[in-house]
C-alpha cells in the first residue's frame, strides 16, 4: 500500500513542472472565404478581469478605463507582438498541412466591463479550401488557457458553410494533457 | 519475485490510472482542475467589485477564503513542487510529517516570493509590474531551477558518502524550490494592487499562499509516508530509490529551467 502511495505521489504529480494556465480567454474566430476557401481569420480576445487589470494598471497611463491611441502602440509591443512566435495562437489544419501566422493586421485593443479584449486579423498565407478545414486556437505553452466561445463564416461562404467548435483530440499539447479547442468547416447540407 | 512481480503491477496500474486521469483533454483531471481555477478567480473578481461598492470585513473574509481557496486548486495542478518535495522526501527516507513541514515551506516561499517580488517592483521601480514581473520573476525561476539541479546532484553524491539527512539541508530545500516564484499569486496580488488595495493585496496573496501550502503538504506526506514503507520494503535497494529520487529532482530542475 506505502508502495503504490509512493509511486502515485511520484507519478501523478511529476507531469509538467510550470503550473498553468494563468490567463483565461474567450475567443471568437470570424472565417473570411473566397471561392470555396479560407482567405482570412478575424479574431477576438476577451482576457479574465485578473489579467485585464494588470495590463490597465501598466498600459493605460491616463486612466481613463481605456486604451488610447497613444497607448497602443506600448501594448502592442510588449503584449502582442511576440505572439507570432507562436503563430498568435492560431493554426489552421488543412488535410495533412498546419498553417502558421507570422504576423498580424488590424490589432485593436478594447476595454469593456473591465475586461481587455484583442480584435486582430490574421491573413492566410494561402488560401486553403474551407471544407473540412479546421481553426485550432490555443497557446501551446498554456500559460494561456483558450476557449473559442463563438465561430461565424463571412464571405461568399456564409450560406453555404457551417462552423462548428469543439475539442481537437487529434493534437495533444503541454506534455500530452490537453486538446485544443477547435472551429471546425462543414457543408451546411 | 513476488515483491518485484507487485512493483510491476503496481507500475502498470498506475500508468492505466495515468491514462484515465489525463486521457482526453477537458474532461480529465486536469482539465477540471483548470476550469475550477477559473471559476474561483471569477469568484474573486466578483468579491473584488462587491467590495469595491459596499467595503466591510466580510467582504475581505470571503475574498480571503476564496483566495485560499484557488490556491489549494491551483498548486494540485502541476508545478507547485509537489513532485520536487516528492523525491527529495524519498531520496532521504524522511518520514511523511517531516515531509508534510518541508511542502508547506516550501509552499510558504513559493508565494512569498511572489509576494516580495511584486511589492519591490511595484513601490521601487517605475518600470511596467506586468513587463517587470516576467523579465525578474524568469530570471529567479531560472536562478532556483538551477538550484534544483544542483541540490539533486548534490543528494545524488551524498548517498555515495551514505551521509544522513541534515536538519540544514531540511531548510534549505524549501527555499531553493521555492524560490521559483508563482504566477498565480502575482496575479492576484497585481489585481489588488490595480484597485489601489495594497492591504488586500497582501492578505488575499498570503490566503492563497496558504491554500498552496496545504496542498503541497498532503502531497509530500503522501510522498514521505509511503517513500518510507517502499524504502523499507525494498531494504536492499534504497540506496537505489534514493539515488533515483535524488536525479529526479535534478531533472525537474532542468525541464523547469527550459519550462519557465
Amino acid at each position: 500500500m506505502k508502495a503504490l502511495l509512493m509511486l502515485l505521489c511520484i507519478f501523478l504529480p511529476a507531469l509538467p513542472l510550470s503550473a498553468h494556465p494563468h490567463v483565461f480567454i474567450d475567443a471568437e474566430v470570424n472565417v473570411e472565404t473566397r471561392q470555396g476557401r479560407i482567405t482570412a481569420l478575424e479574431s477576438q480576445w476577451v482576457f479574465d478581469e485578473m489579467f485585464s487589470a494588470m495590463v490597465l494598471m501598466d498600459y493605460d497611463t491616463n486612466r481613463n478605463g481605456r486604451i488610447d491611441a497613444g497607448e497602443i502602440t506600448a501594448l502592442r509591443k510588449d503584449y502582442f507582438d511576440y505572439l507570432g512566435k507562436s503563430s498568435f495562437f492560431t493554426f489552421v489544419k488543412s488535410g495533412k498541412n498546419t498553417i502558421k501566422f507570422a504576423g498580424a493586421v488590424d490589432f485593436m485593443p478594447n476595454v469593456t466591463g473591465g475586461r481587455l479584449s484583442y480584435v486582430f486579423r490574421l491573413e492566410m498565407p494561402q488560401a486553403v479550401p474551407a471544407v473540412g478545414a479546421d481553426i485550432l486556437v490555443y497557446d501551446p505553452s498554456y500559460y494561456s488557457s483558450v476557449k473559442i466561445i463563438r465561430a461565424s463564416i463571412s464571405g461568399d461562404g456564409g450560406k453555404e458553410l457551417a462552423a462548428g467548435i469543439g475539442v481537437f483530440p487529434a493534437v495533444r499539447y503541454y506534455f500530452g494533457q490537453v486538446s485544443p479547442d477547435a472551429v471546425t468547416i462543414r457543408n451546411k447540407k | 519475485m513476488k515483491k518485484y512481480v507487485t512493483l510491476f503491477i503496481i507500475i502498470l496500474a498506475v500508468i492505466a490510472l495515468y491514462k484515465v486521469l489525463i486521457g482526453s483533454s477537458g474532461q480529465n483531471l486536469f482539465g477540471l482542475i483548470t476550469k475550477t481555477q477559473g471559476n474561483i478567480r471569477d469568484m474573486i473578481v466578483m468579491k473584488a467589485a462587491l467590495y469595491r461598492e459596499m467595503g466591510g470585513y466580510a467582504q475581505i473574509g470571503v475574498i480571503m477564503l476564496f483566495s485560499f481557496l484557488y490556491g489549494a486548486v491551483h498548486a494540485a495542478g502541476p508545478g507547485h513542487n509537489k513532485a520536487a518535495v516528492s523525491a527529495y522526501a524519498v531520496s532521504g527516507g524522511i518520514s511523511g510529517v517531516n515531509a508534510a513541514a518541508i511542502g508547506a515551506l516550501s509552499g510558504l516561499f513559493h508565494g512569498v516570493m511572489s509576494i516580495a517580488l511584486v511589492f519591490v517592483l511595484y513601490y521601487l521601480t517605475k518600470m511596467r509590474l506586468s513587463f517587470a514581473i516576467e523579465h525578474y520573476g524568469s530570471t529567479v525561476a531560472a536562478v532556483g531551477s538551477a538550484g534544483l539541479v544542483i541540490f539533486g546532484l548534490y543528494l545524488f553524491l551524498s548517498t555515495f558518502r551514505q551521509r544522513s539527512q541534515k536538519t540544514e539541508r531540511n531548510m534549505l530545500f524549501p527555499v531553493i524550490a521555492g524560490m521559483i516564484p508563482c504566477p498565480a499569486t502575482f496575479t492576484v496580488c497585481v489585481f489588488f494592487l490595480s484597485m489601489n488595495k495594497p492591504v488586500l493585496a497582501l492578505t488575499s496573496s498570503m490566503a492563497l499562499t496558504a491554500g498552496m501550502m496545504v496542498t503541497t503538504a498532503l502531497a509530500a506526506f503522501a510522498a514521505g509516508y509511503a517513500g518510507e514503507g517502499a524504502l523499507s520494503a525494498f531494504a536492499g535497494r534504497r540506496l537505489l530509490i534514493s539515488r533515483i529520487s535524488a536525479l529526479s529532482l535534478s531533472f525537474m530542475g532542468f525541464l523547469l529551467y527550459f519550462l519557465y
